[in-house]
C-alpha cells in the first residue's frame, strides 16, 4: 500500500550508517515517501545531530566502527530528553542476537539486511504513527492532570482559614503562595471552644501532591488534637501519629497559643519566630523539638511571653528565607518584606505583600523557590501593669527598671530614668517619712537618705508603699506614681478648668514635665500621671 | 534510579559518598537508594561527604533522616563530613543536628575525631 504523503510529511528521519551507499539507498527510499532526512556517518555524529535537532525517528545501523547501534542506543536511553525517541536498528538477517541486543538497548523496532523499500517505508510511518499517538494520548493525561492539579490548587486555598480575623486584641492574618500547583504548605487559625486561638503554620518536607496531601492530614488531624487538649500535647500526640505511619514525609511547625493574656508560643523545624515591638526584635524563638514525623519523641517546649499592644508576631516558612541565602535568618524576611509591625496598619493590605512575595520569588534564582507561607499576629487593646513597693531606697532602681522593661522602645531610655528616678526619689523621700506639704522645705533628700542610713529599721521606713502603675496601648504609654499616707505635692493639684498652669514644687516632677508631653495629677493629687506618645509613630506620619 | 550524582568510594570499611552541589527533590531519592544499596550489601558504615554540597533541601532532609533509620535497624553508623555552613544551618533550625555525629573532613571522620563542641 502507498504511505499517504501526510503521514511523512513534516517528519525528519536521521539515517546513520558508516556506509556511503546505504545512506544514499535508505534517504532516496524515505525522501521518496515524503520524509525530510538526515544522515550521519557515525555513532559520535549521530549523537552529535540529534543533541543539534531531534528527528522524529533514527534508522540505526548495527554494525559501525567507534561506536555501534547498540552503544548510541544506550546513550539516547540515558538521556531524559531522547529517552523515548523512536529507533528503528538494521541488522544483519544471519545475526539474531543483533537483535535481541538492539532491542535489549532500547530499540523500538529493527528491520534486516537487505532492506526491502517498502517494508522500511511501511515500518518507519508505523512507528511514527505510534509515538503520534503516544504523544497525544500523553498529552491528553497531562491536560488532565494539570486540570487535577489547578482544581487541587483551588480547594487548598479554598480551605485555608478566612483572613484577617480578630480574635480579642489581637488581630491575625496569613498568605500562602505555594511554588507548583498545590504545595506542602498551610496556615491555619484554630479556635477552641476553651476560648483558645492557635494559629498554626506547616511545611511539609518536598512539594507537590504527596506533600499537600500530608499537610491537609496534618492540619485536620492537629484541629481535632487541640479541642480539649494544650497546643503542646496536641503537637506531641500529632509527631507520634505521624513518625508511625512512615510515609517518608515531615512536618515543621510554628504555633502561637492565645490564652486571655498569655501567649505561648513553640517552634518545631521552622525558621526562627519573631516577635517584633517597634523597630526592635524582642524574642526569636528557635525550633526546641524535630520536624512532626521524623522521630516519635521529641523533645517540644513553649516559650510562654507577654504581648504588648503593638507587638507582632511573625512567623515565616523558610521559602521566605533562603532566598536570602540564611535559612535561619527571619529578619532578612522581615526587612525585605517591610514586615515591621505599624501601628496605623494593624494588618498589612494583602495584596502589597502578596506582590511583595511574588517579587521576592522572582528574584531568587529557581532552585530555592519554594512554598512562600507567612503569618503575622498583632495585639491591639492596652494593658496596665502594677508594681508596689515599699518606700525604701532600693526601690528606685527596682522602679526604673520595671518601667523601662514595660515599655523599653517609648521614650528616650536615660530621659526615663532621670524622670522616674526623681520621681521615685521624691515618692521614696515623702513617702517613707510622710512629709506633708508644709514641712517638705526644711525636710529634704538628704536628710531623709541620711535617716534610712542611720536608722533602716524605723518602722516608717518599711510600712510606706509606692505603687506604679504603667498603662499603654500601640501608639502610647502613661506611667502613674502613688504613695502612701503623704498629700504630697498638694499646691501642685490642678485647680479650675485645667486652664491654670500646673504648678508644682515637688523634686522630680519639673524635670518629668521637660521629658513627657503632658503630666497629670492623679484625682486626688496624691501622685503624678505621665503620659507619652510614640515618637516612631508619629515620625511614620 | 540515576544515581550518578554521587561518587561513591569505600575507605577503611567506610562506604564514603559525596553529595553534589545541591541536593533536593530532583536527586534526593537517588541518594536514599545508593545508600540503601550499600546497605542491603552489608554496608552498614557510612560517611556523607558534604565537602562540595552548598545546600539541601526538605526533601534532601528526609532522606538523610530515612538513611540514620535504615542504618541504627541495622546497627550500622552514619557520620557526617565537611557540612558547609549552608547545611548546618538547615540541621540547626530542624534540631536534626542533635541525631548526627559531624567531621570537619572525610579524614576526622574516617578517624573518629568529631568537630570539638558539636552534638
Amino acid at each position: 500500500m502507498k504511505p499517504e504523503a501526510p503521514s511523512s510529511s513534516g517528519h525528519t528521519i536521521l539515517v546513520v550508517d558508516d556506509t556511503a551507499t546505504n545512506r544514499t539507498l535508505y534517504q532516496t527510499v524515505l525522501e521518496k515517501a515524503g520524509f525530510t532526512v538526515r544522515t550521519a556517518d557515525s555513532g559520535p555524529h549521530a549523537l552529535e545531530s540529534i543533541a543539534r535537532d531531534l528527528p522524529s525517528l533514527v534508522l540505526l545501523d548495527f554494525i559501525m566502527p567507534e561506536m555501534n547501534g547498540p552503544e548510541v542506543l544506550l546513550r539516547l536511553r540515558a538521556d531524559p530528553r531522547t529517552a523515548r525517541l523512536p529507533v528503528v536498528v538494521l541488522t544483519g538477517s544471519a545475526e539474531p542476537d543483533h537483535i535481541d541486543q538492539a532491542l535489549e538497548a532500547g530499540a523500538n523496532d529493527y528491520i534486516t539486511k537487505p532492506v526491502n523499500a517498502k517494508i522500511l517505508i511501511a515500518r518507519v510511518l508505523s512507528m511514527i504513527q505510534a509515538e503520534r499517538s503516544r504523544e497525544k494520548a500523553f498529552s491528553l493525561q497531562k491536560d488532565a492532570l494539570l486540570e487535577e492539579l489547578e482544581e487541587a490548587s483551588r480547594v487548598q486555598q479554598a480551605q485555608l482559614p478566612d483572613v484577617p480575623l480578630r480574635f480579642g486584641d489581637y488581630h491575625v492574618t496569613g498568605l500562602l503562595s505555594p511554588s507548583g500547583q498545590v504545595g506542602g504548605d498551610v496556615f491555619d487559625l484554630v479556635p477552641t471552644e476553651d476560648e483558645r486561638l492557635v494559629a498554626m503554620l506547616l511545611d511539609v518536607s518536598g512539594h507537590g501532591t504527596a506533600s499537600a496531601l500530608v499537610a491537609a492530614e496534618t492540619r485536620a488531624e492537629l484541629r481535632t488534637l487541640l479541642s480539649g487538649r494544650s497546643l503542646i500535647e496536641a503537637v506531641k500526640r500529632q509527631n507520634a501519629r505521624l513518625a508511625v505511619r512512615q510515609t517518608g514525609k515531615f512536618c515543621c511547625l510554628a504555633a502561637v497559643e492565645i490564652e486571655g493574656e498569655r501567649v505561648r508560643i513553640l517552634n518545631a523545624g521552622l525558621p526562627p519566630v519573631v516577635v517584633l515591638r517597634g523597630r526592635r526584635v524582642v524574642r526569636e524563638i528557635w525550633g526546641s523539638g524535630m520536624p512532626l514525623g521524623m522521630f516519635e519523641e521529641s523533645p517540644y517546649e513553649l516559650e510562654e511571653i507577654t504581648l504588648l499592644p503593638g507587638d507582632r508576631v511573625v512567623m515565616l516558612s523558610d521559602g521566605l528565607t533562603e532566598p536570602f541565602g540564611r535559612s535561619d535568618d527571619s529578619m532578612s524576611a522581615v526587612e525585605r518584606l517591610s514586615l515591621w509591625p505599624s501601628v496605623r496598619e494593624v494588618i498589612p493590605n494583602a495584596i502589597e505583600l502578596r506582590t511583595r512575595i511574588a517579587d521576592l520569588v522572582r528574584a531568587s534564582a529557581p532552585e530555592l523557590r519554594d512554598d512562600a507561607t507567612l503569618v503575622l499576629l498583632q495585639r491591639t487593646g492596652s494593658t496596665r501593669s502594677t508594681l508596689r513597693l515599699a518606700a525604701r531606697p532600693a526601690a528606685i532602681a527596682e522602679a526604673v527598671s520595671w518601667v523601662v522593661e514595660q515599655a523599653p522602645e517609648w521614650a528616650d531610655l536615660v530621659a526615663i530614668d532621670h524622670g522616674l528616678t526623681e520621681a521615685l526619689t521624691n515618692a521614696v523621700v515623702h513617702g517613707a517619712l510622710g512629709i506633708e506639704s508644709t514641712g517638705r522645705e526644711s525636710e529634704t533628700f538628704t536628710d531623709y537618705l541620711t535617716l534610712a542610713n542611720e536608722m533602716p529599721n524605723r518602722p516608717e521606713f518599711s510600712d510606706r508603699t509606692i505603687e506604679l502603675r504603667v498603662e499603654r496601648t500601640a501608639s502610647a504609654f502613661g506611667i502613674r506614681i502613688t504613695w502612701e499616707g503623704a498629700a504630697c505635692p498638694p499646691e501642685a493639684r490642678v485647680t479650675g478648668s485645667g486652664d491654670e498652669p500646673l504648678r508644682s514644687s515637688g523634686m522630680g516632677t519639673r524635670i518629668i514635665q521637660s521629658f513627657f508631653d503632658r503630666v497629670v495629677w492623679d484625682e486626688d493629687g496624691y501622685g503624678v500621671e505621665l503620659w507619652t506618645h510614640d515618637p516612631a509613630d508619629s515620625s511614620r506620619g | 534510579m540515576n544515581t550518578a550524582a554521587f561518587r561513591n568510594e569505600t575507605r577503611d570499611g567506610w562506604s564514603c559518598i559525596q553529595l553534589p552541589r545541591r541536593v533536593d527533590v530532583s536527586n534526593a531519592r537517588a541518594f536514599v537508594d545508593l545508600v540503601r544499596a550499600e546497605v542491603d550489601a552489608g554496608n552498614i558504615s557510612v560517611i556523607v561527604d558534604f565537602t562540595e554540597t552548598e545546600a539541601i533541601d526538605s526533601t534532601a532532609l528526609g532522606a538523610l533522616i530515612q538513611i540514620h533509620k535504615a542504618l541504627v535497624a541495622r546497627g550500622g553508623t552514619l557520620r557526617l563530613a565537611s557540612v558547609g555552613d549552608g547545611v548546618r544551618r538547615v540541621l540547626a533550625i530542624t534540631r536534626v543536628d542533635r541525631v548526627f555525629t559531624m567531621y570537619a573532613s572525610l579524614d576526622d571522620a574516617l578517624a573518629n575525631e568529631p568537630i570539638p563542641g558539636a552534638p
